[in-house]
């Protein structure tokens, strides 16, 4: 079994060739070993605890600030008229936002046959699940009447009133809903493999039963195999479109409205290029540190950092040219609403908000044209963090800028959020952390079972070999070694 | 067959009562197990209980168990044993009374239900008000069920360790009065002094006669803080004796205000606001012309054509210049030849000679006016003014003055306290008002009611003066009383009790019944008395008075009008002028403070500045810079050795080098939980010396900061691209033009925005049987808000505190937006005009917040009315935030004392854990909400219905009685009903004949927003303004 070594750099492209996606000369059982340690280990590391012990401080803040809510009334928070919403959308549609990355390494990657997903895509799909949880509480406790808050579903009553279908409010309760379950499903089924794995390790009783009756009765038969792989790629084809469509809706309450800032048809598109650069930098945030905490560099390699870079510098233009755009649509529609409200927003009351968003999401990604920004885990995760915080002023700027200067400037008002306001974004994070952490502990981090698949050993053919009497080889002919590379650049001028 | 007596009384029984009460029954009932009951259960077939028994037992136990969550609260019902005629149960009736302000009445019909007043409207029968009411007498219905009010009267006891008070009851008070007034009597009532409110009912003064004669050493003083007294010295002045002025503004072409708010705080408002506003819809192609010249930005200065700041000190300079100019175009002298004095003056003489030329142009057509606060010699100039320019008969009536001899409530108080200070006062009764507070501080009242050994008090609180006097008497409210009172232009009315007094309160008339053992002692009584001697109505007494209190006005008791002669023809010389002024101005809000414990009132938004909940020191942007101030920045104000600290909120328009200070705020505790806290009292600056306007004092910055909450441009949303784009936009929210413009382009209004008529993408509802419309004629509404209060008090609006309304979430549905217009970017803050826009629910066809709803908690009728269902509604707001107009009103919390009411905040009730303080509304708050109208809940939006209770109770009569149809003007909403200048019209847009369908096809109506295709029901009137033909310099 191979342990984990120093750092080794596998983001170079050598045409003809493969970079490696698993390094330190792993094998089958150590990738399982690797992997499994994490779960195995007696104790989780020291780290873990502080942070689950923040994590779980500020879950029990959220209980608190959702209690003190709904003792009292939504009066708590900050809103006023005309900034009927605040602090409780603005979390929402970065939640949902963040929760987009997941699926998307799951099943677009998937379908692009995009093979460096696999040791990403596990913990990238728990960020969804958890993201879409901390996401789907907000417009729930965001209503003045919590206590009837199951009037948004069409559930058959006495007063035989349905939801009004026109209400894009409405489109949201089905399209987060839809994108959870199948977010839910395609996670959970994708973890069987492994979940198997677990079983067949346990080490107690209670663990073997509890991930017994996870794992479902697989036994690893070729039967198995293809039914799960079946299953996986039918459920990747239903996640994709998801993807897309549960960011449009989410852009739909805004698009829709008739709100100058709000009512525009970039929308959709820019809202899920918003949305995969927000949920790729937040699986960066947390890809950086469990890699090392829980000794899975050599899973997560500084290609997968290095490509999700490259991801989260792409959508960053996007998202870039979006806002570029939306200050071109206001200037040609010639519709002196939106046109003031793009002058507001970059020199009204929000000001600083809105060069903090631009800051965070256009200036400071720029930096990931550098491969050395790329590669540093350091620099990945500096950058990754001003996009997380610049996603979440991008959804503040865009709802309460709107709302606070909209058609009689005789009702504008600014909203000044309260200490509740605060700590309740506190404590989503709190929510988000404590089942992140629960899940690092608990389950496969790593898709052990789809990571082997992408190892030269997976892929074991005769022809391929370039050695043929060799007994067996290390390695695939098209992955090029580290070391090759390192004298490839030692090579260079 | 023998009927014995037992036989008898259970064959016949009159009552259940008598049946249970035979001892039998008392002693069963008495014991919770009785035996035999207990042994009927137990002499089953085994001795026991048996099993069915036992299972009977129980059932019925469960089965009653739950019958008793089923009880009513327990009340105390006299049943009527026959219906009284007209009354039925839940069915509201109106009933005619008048409001008194400072001896000025306006007539009133107040809505009551079962007994309980809820509603104040205008008596549309009284001759002078003519229906319209104004938002104190909207709001006085909040402070009958004020639980702040003294409920008992409170004897004090003066004593070197700050002495005591005990609660006393009134046959108590009785006994001390009627031996304390017997002794006063014989003495011939030497050393009593009663100081009383203004008050115009000839029965008050019946009363107060009496007590004189009784006492005839008994001095009499009236005194109010603010009052028409200077233009009584100036009548006096100009004609040898004293007159009450009347002013016809409906045949006036040309009105000339100088510093005079007759808008807005002439106690005849309300009428004049109307004969002003009917000569401003320019119908018959005319309009009159309003010139201001005026300190503070007014109401009145809001709708002028030409409005300039000048200093309150400088006015008397400023009229002279026009009058110096009017003389001589009339060839007549004013005053001794002295030469105009060099240095800056407050109009330049251009403008002067525009004005006086419009004047004389319009001789017999014109009026000048002058302001309260203005000395009698300004007012004595106004009158020889007028008279040259031939307005008495005309534009202006005289009436003699109501009470002669009374010498001007400044000097009487003065004569007063002087006396209380010789100790010659040895009784003094006060009746109401609050001297202790409202006083001239050169009065120094308080020191001097130390002095007095027996004060009595009668006021609806037990306020600062109470607190300082032996005895408090708690006073009946208006709505509780019996009394007479008469309007501006003397129409009596007959104050009539809607209700018995909830708190033990006695009127003014009755306490000087009970102090001159008068033998009537009710006030009903007395007034019969009073109209009865009044009136020679003879044999046909009952008829007149059930005819006068059913009209709420005894008919043709208005003054007869006479034309006094100038007894002078010149003027004194020019008034000194100055750098600097203090001006004390009574509030919008509380008046002289007497309304500072009505919530709705310190809530209400003054028009001008809208600033709710405190008063600020009104000052010039320039004057801001000087003093490197801001909005809320406290200034420090010294003036005779004493200082004052007042935030500061600074006015566009404002003269320079004046402060204006609004009265009525900073009351002591005692006034009420509401009043505490709200503002700075500025009466300690305030002398009888200096009157309102004081010249040396001095002033600066001190860098503190008060927060100060208003309803519009919260001072954190204020940017210079904002404040821009607010200037690009008035001009298509508010359409104006001049009337020479409108007369060439009459559609001018159309013509202000490109509104492309969209397609309809689907069959859009036709509304055949009513569609219910709002016209708002912005060339009447003067932004005086009664409108707002009217809304409040119809639709059970909740006040949700100063905190509340500081974040943006007052609850009014109804608001009035005013923006200040600048001329160019650098005059932004000089001269500014003002606009008004009363913006409630538009009710739009095409209503953006029906769609975005997830419930579809807000829904279109069959009427297109846009409707709130208060009960399906989740709270997700969602529609406020699609509101183009953001009128809808959300309940951020449970708003019935909500937490930052000044009720919840000085409540003593701990909360529960986690919980925030808030107090439950009182049983006797509760009374003033409109029972048709839900009170709404926490979590729940809402907004404007155009009254649709008042709908719906028209609509049920119509379908009962079938009509054919409904009258137009027979569903007026509450803020229509008491518009004073008819601004608002509504009706049905389907009914051709109808008001409102008229006004939405007149060439000036416009739709706001109409670029949005949202097809509001609710359409503007553009604003007409008439400039003169050259407008003279500065003017705006």
């Amino acid at each position: 079994m191979a342990s984990t070594v120093g750092e080794i750099d596998n983001t170079l492209d050598i045409p003809g060739q493969r970079a490696p996606l698993v390094l330190g000369g792993h094998d089958f059982t150590s990738v399982t070993d690797t992997v499994s340690a994490v779960w195995e280990a007696r104790r989780p590391p020291r780290a873990w605890y502080i942070a689950f012990a923040i994590a779980v401080t500020l879950l029990a803040v959220l209980g608190a600030m959702i209690g003190y809510l709904v003792f009292n009334g939504v009066g708590v928070w900050g809103l006023n008229i005309p900034n009927g919403w605040g602090f409780d959308i603005t979390n929402f549609v970065f939640w949902v936002g963040i929760g987009h990355a997941g699926t998307l390494i799951s099943a677009i990657l998937f379908l692009f046959r995009q093979k460096w997903r696999t040791g990403i895509n596990r913990f990238a799909e728990a960020m969804t699940i958890f993201a879409v949880m901390c996401a789907g509480m907000f417009p729930a406790i965001h209503v003045g009447r919590i206590w009837l808050l199951y009037w948004v579903f069409p559930i058959p009553n006495q007063m035989a009133m349905w939801p009004n279908f026109r209400s894009p409010l409405l489109w949201d309760v089905f399209a987060v809903s839809t994108y959870m379950l199948v977010s839910l499903l395609f996670w959970y089924t994708g973890m069987i493999p492994d979940l198997a794995t677990f079983r067949d390790r346990a080490t107690s009783k209670w663990k073997y039963y509890v991930y017994g009756l996870l794992a479902l009765g697989w036994t690893g038969s070729s039967r198995h195999w293809h039914r799960f792989e079946r299953a996986y790629l039918i459920l990747a084809a239903l996640a994709t479109p998801l993807v897309l469509s549960v960011h449009s809706v989410v852009s739909f309450d805004f698009a829709v409205s008739q709100l100058p800032g709000w009512h525009t048809t970039i929308f959709p598109p820019y809202f899920v290029a918003g949305a995969i650069f927000g949920g790729f930098a937040m699986v960066l945030t947390l890809a950086i540190p469990a890699r090392s905490l829980f000794g899975l560099k050599a899973l997560i390699t500084p290609r997968h950092i290095d490509n999700m870079c490259k991801v989260l510098l792409l959508t960053g233009l996007m998202v870039a040219y979006a806002y570029g755009m939306e200050f071109f649509t206001s200037w040609y529609s010639g519709n002196p609403h939106e046109s003031f409200i793009s002058r507001a927003r970059a020199l009204g009351p929000y000001a600083w908000a809105y060069w903090t968003m631009i800051a965070c999401n256009v200036v400071i990604p720029q930096l990931l044209w550098f491969r050395r920004v790329r590669t540093n885990a350091w620099g990945a995760f500096a950058v990754a963090m001003a996009v997380n915080v610049g996603m979440w002023f991008e959804r503040f700027v865009i709802i309460v800028t709107s709302l606070s200067q909209d058609f009689l400037p005789s009702s504008w008002g600014i909203f000044i959020p309260t200490w509740v306001d605060l700590l309740t974004l506190a404590g989503s994070f709190g929510l988000f952390f404590t089942l992140f952490l629960l899940f690092c502990r608990y389950l496969p981090l790593v898709a052990m079972a789809e990571v082997k698949t992408v190892m030269p050993q997976a892929t074991l053919t005769h022809a391929a070999t370039p050695h043929p009497h060799e007994h067996v080889p290390s390695k695939r002919a098209f992955d090029y070694n580290p070391d090759e590379y390192e004298a490839h650049k030692r090579k260079k001028p | 067959m023998k009927h014995g007596p037992e036989h008898a009384a259970l064959a016949y029984w009159r009552s259940l009562d008598e049946l249970a009460n035979t001892p039998e029954f008392q002693r069963l009932a008495g014991a919770e197990f009785p035996p035999e009951l207990w042994n009927q259960f137990s002499t089953g077939h085994s001795g026991g209980a048996s099993r069915r028994q036992f299972l009977k037992l129980m059932g019925a136990s469960l089965a009653l168990a739950g019958m008793t969550g089923c009880r009513w609260p327990k009340e105390n019902i006299v049943p009527a044993t026959r219906q009284p005629n007209d009354r039925i149960p839940g069915v509201p009736v109106q009933y005619a009374t008048a409001f008194e302000l400072a001896g000025t009445a306006t007539g009133l019909l107040v809505t009551s239900y079962d007994g309980r007043p809820t509603k104040i409207e205008g008596n549309d029968k009284h001759p002078f008000s003519r229906g319209k009411t104004n938002h104190w007498m909207q709001a006085s219905i909040l402070d009958l069920y004020d639980p702040d009010r003294s409920r008992s009267p409170v004897h004090r006891l003066r004593g070197p360790d700050g002495g005591s008070e005990k609660h006393r009851t009134w046959q108590e008070f009785e006994a001390f009065a009627r031996s304390h007034f017997a002794e006063l009597r014989t003495k011939g009532g030497a050393g009593l002094c009663i100081l009383s409110e203004a008050s115009s009912g000839p029965t008050f003064a019946e009363m107060k006669t009496r007590l004189l004669c009784a006492c005839p050493q008994a001095q009499w003083y009236e005194y109010e803080p603010v009052s028409r007294d200077n233009e009584r010295e100036g009548t006096r002045l100009a004609f040898g004796r004293s007159y009450r002025p009347h002013l016809h503004l409906d045949q006036a072409d040309v009105i000339v205000s100088f510093d005079d708010d007759f808008l807005m705080l002439h106690p005849a408002a309300v009428r004049y606001a109307a004969d002003f506003a009917a000569r401003r819809r320019a119908d018959d192609g005319t309009m009159n012309r309003l010139y201001v010249l005026e300190s503070n930005l007014t109401v009145t200065g809001s709708m002028a054509d030409h409005r300039y700041a000048v200093r309150s000190s400088q006015i008397r300079r400023a009229l002279e210049h026009v009058a110096d100019d009017v003389a001589h175009r009339l060839g007549k002298e004013l005053r001794s030849p002295i030469p105009r004095p060099p240095g800056s003056t407050p109009l330049d003489p251009a403008t002067a000679a525009a004005i006086a030329d419009d004047l004389v142009a319009h001789q017999g057509r014109c009026l000048i006016l002058a302001g309260p606060q203005q000395s009698p010699e300004v007012h004595a100039a106004v009158h020889v003014l007028n008279t040259w320019l031939d307005a008495p008969g005309h534009t202006l009536a005289y009436t003699d003055d109501p009470d002669l001899d009374r010498p001007s409530h400044s000097a009487a108080l003065t004569k007063l306290t002087e006396q209380m200070k010789s100790g010659t006062v040895s009784t003094l009764v006060i009746l109401g008002g609050n001297p202790v507070y409202a006083a001239p501080a050169d009065a120094a009242f308080a020191d001097a009611l130390a002095k007095v050994p027996t004060s009595i008090h009668l006021s609806l609180y037990d306020d600062e003066t109470s607190r300082q006097c032996t005895w408090h008497l708690p006073q009946a409210h208006y709505l509780e009383s019996w009394g007479d009172a008469r309007a501006w232009d003397g129409t009596l009315s007959i104050v009539q009790p809607l209700i018995e007094p909830r708190y033990d309160g006695r009127t003014a008339i009755e306490l000087l019944a009970l102090l001159s053992e008068d033998q009537l002692t009710r006030g009903h009584d007395l007034v019969r008395r009073t109209i009865g001697a009044m009136f020679h109505w003879g044999t046909d007494w009952t008829k007149q008075w059930d005819q006068a209190l059913q009209d709420g006005v005894i008919r043709d008791t208005a003054w007869p009008t006479v034309t006094p002669a100038l007894a002078i023809g010149r003027i004194r010389e020019y008034g000194a002028g100055s750098t600097e002024e203090l001006v004390f101005a009574p509030d919008y809000s509380v008046y002289d403070g007497r309304f500072a414990n009505n919530a709705w009132l310190q809530e209400w938004p003054d028009p001008i500045t809208k600033l709710t909940w405190d008063n600020a020191a009104l000052i010039a942007p320039t004057q801001a810079k000087l003093l490197g101030v801001q909005n809320g920045n406290i200034l420090r104000i010294e003036r005779g050795g004493r200082a004052l600290e007042i935030p500061v909120y600074i006015v566009p328009g404002h003269a320079e080098g004046s402060l204006t200070l609004p009265l009525g705020y900073g009351r002591a505790a005692a006034a009420g939980a509401v009043a505490d806290d709200a503002g700075t009292n500025v009466y300690p600056f305030r002398t009888a010396a200096d009157g309102d306007i004081a010249l040396t004092f001095l002033v600066r910055a001190t860098g503190r900061h008060h927060d100060l909450a208003t309803t519009q441009d919260h001072h954190a949303i204020r940017s210079r691209v904002g404040d821009d784009e607010t200037q690009r936009r008035i001009p298509e929210l508010v359409r104006e033009a001049t009337l020479a413009h409108y007369k060439e382009h009459p559609d001018f209004a159309q013509h202000v925005e490109h509104v492309t008529p969209a397609a309809a993408l689907w069959t859009e509802k036709q509304y055949l049987d009513h569609k219910w419309g709002m016209a708002i004629d912005l060339s009447a509404c003067t932004g005086c808000g009664a409108c707002v209060l009217a809304c409040q008090a119809e639709n059970n609006i909740p006040v949700v505190g100063k905190d509340e309304v500081a974040r943006g979430r007052e609850m009014h549905w109804l608001r009035v937006d005013r923006y200040f217009r600048a001329a160019s970017e650098d005059s932004r803050d000089q001269g500014s005009a003002l606009v008004h826009q009363p913006v409630a629910c538009v009710h739009c066809e095409n209503a953006p917040c029906e769609q975005v709803c997830p419930v579809a908690a807000t829904v279109h009728d069959e009427e297109g009315l846009n409707l709130m269902v208060y009960n399906r509604c989740v709270g997700t707001r969602y529609c406020s935030n699609n509101c183009p107009f953001k009128v809808r009103r959300f309940n951020w919390f449970y708003n019935h004392h909500g937490p930052q009411h000044p009720r919840s905040l000085k409540s003593d009730k701990a909360p529960a854990p986690g919980k925030l303080r808030q107090l439950d509304l009182t049983d006797i708050e509760k009374m003033a909400n409109n029972p048709n109208v839900t009170v709404r809940s926490r979590g729940v939006m809402e907004k404007c219905t155009f009254c649709v209770q008042r709908i719906a109770a028209v609509r049920i009569k119509a379908k009962n009685e079938r009509w054919d149809r409904i009258p137009d003007g027979l569903i007026v909403p509450a803020c229509a009903q008491t518009c004073p200048t008819d601004a608002l019209v509504f009706g049905d847009l389907n009914d051709p004949a109808s008001r409102v369908r008229k006004l939405h096809d007149h060439p000036r109506a416009y739709a706001l927003l109409a670029e949005l295709n949202i097809k509001p029901r609710t359409k503007y009137l553009a604003k007409l303004t008439n400039p003169a033909k050259l407008p003279p310099s500065g003017g705006t």
